[in-house]
């Protein structure tokens, strides 16, 4: 299961801290961590964060033929009730700061999957004087899904790894987040 | 009661830039009086990447994939305008079957376009299922572009000189069937919403905007069309083989949402006459022309459009002599269609707000280029 | 085409050339005072839809393109009026025509052209404190 995680590539959050489990805890909380970490993938919502092209390919993933609603997850609109931000297109300069603001209006825990080329450094924008290259330089990342845009099975697979990602996560009871 | 007044103030309402109507990153400062809107101003540049000037530094080729991103639910409708100013100032002609190939994959995408925005005025109105539907069917054509250009949604398909690759095998039996399918689905969207009392009391006289404003502000599309005004460029500028088809300009003279809706949901009809008339008369022939290596279009200034979804897309390029552009400028439909935005709210309530936009539907990939 | 050719050339005195092959617009070019005559004007004669308004650079200074459409007639005319690079400042056509006020804002925040008499001339694609002119020639990203 780390293994897997490693080849993604995916970027250490600070909401993830798998290397303080010390092997140690006894068996009624490591039971507990994994119901509460299985509780958490199976419901993820995501916000309806959309800038560009990859918003639709967002809003295909939960229409009748992919169906994201089958693994626990629909879309809400405000920050408040979510736990999941796809940022799925362009991130401009003019639009970094209400990014941030969304992002730190989520409570936790909550987790980013940077969605596209533009999402994950810049895309074919990367040359622009007004685009933000990669959105990991605004708010941390767990997933970075490639593509131009992805194919909503590709964001299906990036879901899958964020939900192997959550059920790595050790020491879920109380808050563990910084 | 006594002479005493009551002190009101207007409050300052902010829609957006995020917010859930699936149209983009727009921000809208309204000011209300209650729950009336008194004034209201747009604020673009949420999503604005800077396409002109990226566009500098590229070779003609390699500008087209950023097209298909400008209105992403239409990019074979956004790359033909820049192909096609290449091609007049080069004095290219593109042969027969490219020209019917180029046309029956523009129409499938306005069909494609079409039924976003119908899905999108509904779900902005708080009906899911018209969404839902019109995905459904999406998908369907979405597997057809997969079939010819390789990709779902950003195709670079078209090239200076014709188009880069050929319909598979089985093709035209494929879209023949789709329309097929997509005929005997009309009615159901047609009882869902236009034929639905509350799609009816919520978009029935909201949003007016008439058509002597509406010219004045350089507004095209749906957003025209809605308002009586009988302008398409198909028709009054036909451009590849439009004048060897039949089709009808459509037009309502209700001036309000309800009206541009009924413009899309008609059009789509007239997109799948269009493609009726396409299946049956594809010559054979080349895909491309005779186009030198390097492109180089001699020197001068030219614009060309193209009859897009939201409107009149145009590109206005101005050439050197070089292999890159010196200007490229792209006109987009969205962006002189938000200035009619805020003239047709003022005296509406918040949700009417939701509601007349939603008919507008512009793109903020192509407003903000 | 030589009658709505004579009409222009006698309404406004000015020079009518033809653009390059495969553009069907006629073209005309003016100075900076004659600008707003010459568009109301066109708009008398019956051009009156506003498709485009844009700038490029020429080679010392910034050329003002505006394409104006008649689709009665289905006709279009190219007016280009040249703009002075060390105080880039022409009239505005917004107060008689508001398919120019988007359209001037654009102009001034991507080339920094001031117009004059816009009621609101504003940045509009740049973000807030970005202060350069983007598609000027000489700009360079600084980050």
């Amino acid at each position: 299961m780390g293994k897997g995680i490693v080849e993604m590539g995916l970027k250490e959050s600070r909401t993830l801290d798998p290397a303080i489990s010390d092997g140690k805890g006894s068996v009624f909380l490591t039971s507990v961590d994994w119901l509460i970490a299985w509780g958490r993938k199976n419901s993820l919502w995501p916000l309806t964060f959309a800038t560009a092209c990859c918003a639709f390919e967002m809003i295909h993933a939960w229409m009748p033929r992919y169906d994201f609603d089958r693994l626990g997850s629909f879309f809400r609109p405000t920050p408040r009730q979510c736990d999941v931000m796809i940022v799925a297109g362009t991130i401009t300069k003019k639009m970094a700061e209400p990014t941030r603001l969304l992002y730190d209006q989520i409570p936790h825990p909550k987790w980013v999957l940077a969605m596209g080329a533009c999402a994950c450094s810049g895309g074919p924008f990367i040359d622009s004087y007004s685009v933000v290259k990669g959105v990991d330089k605004v708010i941390p990342v767990d997933v970075y899904i490639p593509g131009c845009p992805p194919r909503p099975e590709a964001l299906q697979f990036g879901m899958t790894q964020l939900q192997k990602k959550i059920m790595a996560t050790k020491r879920n009871l109380g808050r563990n987040h910084v | 009661m006594s002479e005493q007044t009551i002190c009101t103030d207007t409050i300052k309402l902010n829609i957006g830039p995020h917010h859930p109507a699936t149209h983009g990153v727009f921000r809208l400062e309204t000011e209300l009086d209650g729950e009336v809107v008194v004034n209201s101003r747009p604020i673009l540049g949420y999503l604005h990447r800077g396409i002109e000037k990226i566009a500098e530094n590229l070779t003609y080729n390699q500008i087209i994939p950023y097209f298909d991103r400008l209105d992403y639910l239409s990019g074979f409708l956004n790359e033909y305008p820049f192909v096609s100013a290449v091609e007049r100032l080069m004095g290219i002609e593109v042969p027969k079957k490219a020209q019917y190939l180029r046309v029956l994959m523009m129409e499938l995408n306005r069909i494609a376009a079409h039924l976003v925005n119908i899905g999108a005025q509904g779900l902005d109105l708080a009906s899911m299922t018209s969404m839902v539907y019109c995905m459904r069917e999406r998908e369907y054509l979405l597997e057809l572009f997969v079939a010819v250009s390789g990709s779902r949604m950003t195709f670079n398909w078209m090239r200076v000189g014709g188009v880069k690759s050929d319909l598979p095998e089985g093709f035209l039996s494929r879209v023949d069937r789709f329309i097929h399918y997509l005929k005997d689905r009309m009615p159901e969207y047609a009882s869902l919403m236009q034929d639905n009392e509350i799609f009816q009391a919520r978009t029935k006289g909201i949003g007016i905007l008439r058509p002597d404003h509406a010219l004045e502000l350089g507004c095209s599309g749906p957003l025209l069309r809605g308002s009586g005004v009988a302008r398409d460029i198909r028709m009054d500028e036909p451009y590849e083989v439009y004048d060897e088809l039949e089709f009808k300009v459509i037009t309502h003279d209700e001036c309000d949402s309800f009206a541009r809706y009924m413009v899309r949901y008609d059009e789509i009809s007239q997109s799948i006459r269009i493609i009726e008339q396409i299946l049956s008369k594809i010559p054979d022939g080349d895909i491309m022309a005779k186009v030198p290596k390097v492109i180089k279009p001699p020197e001068g200034d030219i614009y060309s459009r193209v009859e897009a979804p939201i409107g009149e897309l145009g590109v206005y390029l101005s050439s050197d002599g070089k292999n890159k552009p010196h200007r490229m400028k792209i006109r987009a439909p969205s962006f002189s269609n938000i200035r009619a935005v805020p003239d047709m709210i003022k005296g509406l309530q918040v949700p009417d707000v939701i509601a007349t936009f939603a008919s507008v539907a512009p793109t903020m990939g192509e407003a903000d280029r | 085409m030589s009658e709505i050719i004579e009409l222009i050339k006698e309404k406004i005195v000015v020079e009518v050339e033809e653009m390059p092959k495969g553009e069907p617009g006629l073209k005309i070019r003016v100075d900076n005072d004659k600008l707003i005559n010459t568009l109301k004007s066109l708009r008398g004669i019956g051009y009156n839809y506003m498709t485009m308004l844009t700038a490029k650079c020429t080679d010392d200074s910034f050329d003002a393109v505006y394409l104006l459409d008649d689709w009665t007639h289905k006709r279009r005319i190219w007016v280009y009026t040249e703009v002075n690079v060390d105080n880039p400042s022409i009239p505005s056509i917004t107060p008689s025509w508001l398919a120019a006020d988007y359209l001037e804002r654009e102009v001034y925040d991507m080339f920094g052209i001031e117009f004059e008499g816009h009621p609101n001339l504003t940045r509009i694609l740049t973000p807030e404190g970005f202060n350069q002119y983007p598609l000027r020639k000489e700009f360079k990203e600084t980050d």
